[in-house]
């Protein structure tokens, strides 16, 4: 630091004698500075470790003189490439994350290759006692046992595959899917069933007005149109498809739609009248698994509509191009 | 019901394993004692602090790696980078060390010699660099864009990942005075310094660092400028060479 200032102060008094009016101040700082100079040299340092490594005892060669110079030939490489090949050595350090926990279920079941014995095996057909029986729900229960309900598990299967054809149409026209899975250890089915298929979800507390009062309670979070002015309100969007993997507790969403006219889809229990939604798969919603195989068998309906919608955007922007092309060469060929 | 919140809760980071036994130490770098600090103290108690701060935020499933990227912009979250990368840098300085290291093969010394002169130099300069390091950091050899082997000093928990992070700034260097400070045998910047300025299109491969952190060799070592120096004689012996060899040549590297 001070090596500049002493340079900085040589240089102006070089170039200083002809600056007009502050040529005054340049000399006397000049004459104050001048025999400063020799008090900023650097000084040199003790022997560096390397050579007190080697405890080498001359040090009278100098040490820039006798350096082997570096014949270095830059080799520019992408070195993002190279960062990324290096990138699991750098993920293994620092801390690693533990495993997620395993579910049931490996991957999404396809509803078409769904069995009655997979849902026997995830404890679907177990209704609720008969005393908090729902008359409604008659039609779809087997018998009694123990005390409670069982479910006729032809029906859920029915059930359960047509509402997978809905969510795929819902989704092969690109509209906004909502699951609604309140149950507090039941929010991760909720969350990873829509993560996977870029649906909507809500996993705590069905907040009343979410629909009927969007422009309060959604309103706020909704981004503004691009083209709006300020002041403007924004537009909140309802979806197109609600499933309820717990209609008992949320039946004020479940009126909500109703209200507005959006289809819904639950998973209605032997408690619940099957009539409030529009198309209720009859099955248990209390274990976790049961409940797990329902949300990730409509899931991958949804994604499969997805995909269609995909292919169908792509197929439509291909020959929407193609249309122009060809118009373009009608034209040229134009005599 | 809380069956899984507790999921959730498990799902966070645990510290690494080391290629040696953390209870015999490192010799002749680091004693058993010295060890149990850095490693068993201070790299779990990072990565106990970090898991209470990612607990809860978006940050719970990120990849380690992603955690360090994405906190390292934003101001809110400058308690989890730091954490993150102190415990990175730990981390990434320890498994370069070994009990029984390897020597330095021949493609890597020619490499560092083609971008430092020799091995002497190189040594020297590394040591130096560190030496100049005031306060608590990282020396880093980094490779940049073009392949050139360059030396790095990151104050605190600065990260040569991060471009804005590096915390290369000791506070009373000015970037117009890295010309004399690279004259100045003092200062720890040097000709094989990385340039004050990142370029826009670089980046910096780590390839090798030194804990400059006063808990590393307080123990073994003392605050004396001799301790650190004989600290830093010891680093070079106890570096496992082939470790860094891998880095320097792998897939893209040459």
């Amino acid at each position: 630091m001070r090596a500049t200032q002493a340079s900085f102060y040589s240089t102006k008094s070089a170039s200083g004698s002809g600056s007009g009016a502050g040529s005054d101040d340049d000399d006397i700082l000049n004459a104050m500075m001048a025999g400063m100079e020799s008090d900023f040299t650097v000084p040199k340092p003790p022997s560096s470790p390397a050579s007190e490594a080697s405890s080498s005892s001359a040090e009278s060669e100098s040490v820039s003189g006798s350096d082997p110079e570096p014949t270095f030939v830059p080799k520019p490489i992408d070195i993002e490439k190279r960062l990324k090949a290096l990138l699991p050595e750098y993920l293994s350090y620092g801390g690693e994350l533990a495993p997620k926990p395993k579910s049931a279920l490996h991957s999404n079941p396809s509803s078409n290759s769904l069995t009655i014995a997979q849902l026997l095996a995830a404890g679907l057909h177990l209704g609720h006692s008969t005393s908090l029986w729902n008359v409604a729900s008659m039609p779809f229960v087997f018998g009694v046992r123990e005390g409670i309900s069982i479910i006729n598990l032809e029906h859920t299967l029915t059930h359960l595959r047509r509402a997978c054809t809905v969510t795929k149409a819902v989704a092969r026209q690109g509209g906004i899917i909502l699951f609604i899975g309140t149950r507090p250890g039941m929010d991760h089915v909720t969350i990873d069933a829509a993560k996977s298929c870029n649906a909507y979800y809500v996993a705590s507390k069905w907040c009343p007005g979410t629909i009927t009062n969007a422009q309060e309670i959604v309103g706020p979070h909704t981004p503004r149109q691009p083209d709006a002015r300020p002041g403007d309100l924004a537009k909140p969007f309802k979806p197109d498809l609600v499933i309820v993997l717990n209609p008992i507790e949320n039946m004020i969403a479940i009126r909500e739609a109703t209200r507005f006219n959006i289809p819904t889809i639950a998973i209605t229990d032997t408690d619940v009248d099957p009539r409030v939604v529009s198309y209720p798969i009859p099955a248990n919603d209390d274990s976790v698994r049961g409940v797990e195989l329902v949300a990730k068998v409509l899931a991958e309906a949804a994604k499969e509509g997805n995909v269609l919608a995909a292919e169908a955007s792509k197929r439509q922007s291909r020959e929407r191009v193609e249309g122009r092309v060809d118009r373009m060469n009608s034209w040229s060929r134009r005599p | 019901m809380a069956l899984s919140f507790k999921a959730a809760a498990a799902r966070l980071h645990t510290v690494p394993d080391l290629p040696y036994n953390p209870r015999s130490g490192v010799a002749p770098l680091f004693s058993p004692a010295a060890l149990k600090t850095i490693y068993t103290d201070h790299q779990a108690g990072l990565i106990d602090r970090l898991n209470e701060l990612i607990a809860g935020t978006p940050y719970e499933d990120k990849l380690y790696h992603e955690v360090i990227m994405d906190s390292a912009r934003s101001l809110n979250e400058v308690q989890i980078f730091n954490n993150a990368s102190q415990a990175w840098n730990n981390d990434f300085f320890l498994q370069s060390l070994s009990a029984s290291p390897s020597s330095m093969s021949d493609a890597l010394a020619k490499r560092i010699s083609d971008s430092f002169g020799s091995i002497e130099v190189f040594k020297r300069e590394f040591a130096t660099n560190a030496l100049g390091l005031f306060g608590s950091g990282w020396t880093w050899l980094v490779e940049d864009k073009d392949g050139r082997l360059m030396l790095l000093n990151t104050y605190n928990a600065g990260s040569p990942h991060h471009r804005r992070r590096m915390q290369r700034a000791d506070e009373t260097a000015t970037d117009h005075d890295f010309a004399s400070q690279a004259q100045n045998p003092y200062s720890g910047a040097s000709k094989f310094s990385a340039p004050a300025k990142l370029m826009a299109n670089n980046s910096y491969v780590p390839i090798l660092c030194v804990s400059m952190w006063e808990h590393a060799y307080l123990t073994d070592y003392g605050v004396t400028l001799e301790g650190r120096k004989k600290y830093l004689k010891n680093f070079f012996e106890t570096v496992d060479w082939s470790v860094v060899d891998g880095r320097v040549f792998r897939a893209g590297g040459f």
